[in-house]
């Protein structure tokens, strides 16, 4: 099965913590990460989203954890 | 030697970078103090001499989780917030100073100074819609901020193009219908 990075697909370059949209695709309901095995982001792309998730966790934007 | 040093040091002054701010304003202040406090802070980032890109205006936002602010001996939790961004280009070497301003600065909740690149990195909607065509969304991106005030508009652009796009052919293929009409009839 070939794996398709989302983020290299859409030509998106950067990450912003902003947008939960994007963002809560890549999460699982409880609200954790999912890994690249099941999403196929590539690692540069994930490396990224990580940190886009970290930041927005922060902000409050997206719980660190969802019942 | 000395000289040497002293070029280096211009060269590091005139290099500005960009970087976004996000910040939460307690939710207790007044709807129509938020811009008020909001054009305070953007003057605490022009007096450092900031450049600004971009910006949104802080808007109501439910809280993923609880935030609490101490203020002395007064400890408040809060599940509201007015949720702002402003993206400016500065002196590196201000913005260490500038985050303790904006650290004491009175109705924040809680901020984030992060370095980011000029172009426009929030999609928005326009990630919505990939599946329709992902050379908007390149369009978009790589587009630069300054002619976005706001990233509604960058989601409205595109579709307003398209259906221009549409309207146009339509009338184009009734007018070629209407002519074909006109030279059957002459025919006839």
């Amino acid at each position: 099965m070939t794996k398709h990075c989302y983020f290299s697909q859409n030509n998106i370059k950067h990450v912003d913590y902003k947008d939960t949209e994007l963002l809560k695709k890549f999460l699982n309901p409880h609200a954790r990460l999912l890994s690249r095995k099941k999403t196929g982001v590539s690692a540069k792309s994930q490396r990224k989203l990580a940190l886009a998730v970290k930041r927005a966790r922060f902000m409050a934007i997206l719980p660190f954890i969802a019942q | 030697m000395a000289k040497k040093v002293e070029l280096i040091e211009e060269d590091q002054q005139l290099e500005n970078r960009v970087y976004e701010l996000g910040f939460h304003f307690v939710s207790t202040i007044v709807e129509d103090e938020v811009a008020v406090q909001f054009s305070h802070l953007k003057s605490l980032i022009e007096k450092r001499g900031g450049q600004f890109i971009a910006e949104e205006m802080p808007k109501f936002k439910n809280l993923a989780y609880p935030i609490s602010k101490t203020v002395k001996a007064d400890r408040k939790n809060y599940l509201t917030s007015y949720f702002g961004w402003v993206k400016f280009e500065i002196n590196p070497e201000e913005i260490v100073p500038l985050e303790k301003e904006i650290k004491a600065f009175g109705p924040m909740l809680r901020f984030l100074l992060i370095k980011t690149v000029k172009e426009n990195t929030f999609l928005g909607a326009v990630a919505e819609i990939k599946a329709d065509s992902s050379s908007k969304i390149v369009k978009i991106a790589d587009e630069p901020v300054e002619d976005i005030t706001t990233e509604d508009d960058a989601t409205e652009v595109p579709a307003e193009d398209a259906v221009a796009d549409v309207v146009s052919s339509d009338d184009a293929v009734s007018e070629i219908v209407d002519t074909e009409k006109v030279a059957d009839i002459a025919t006839e």
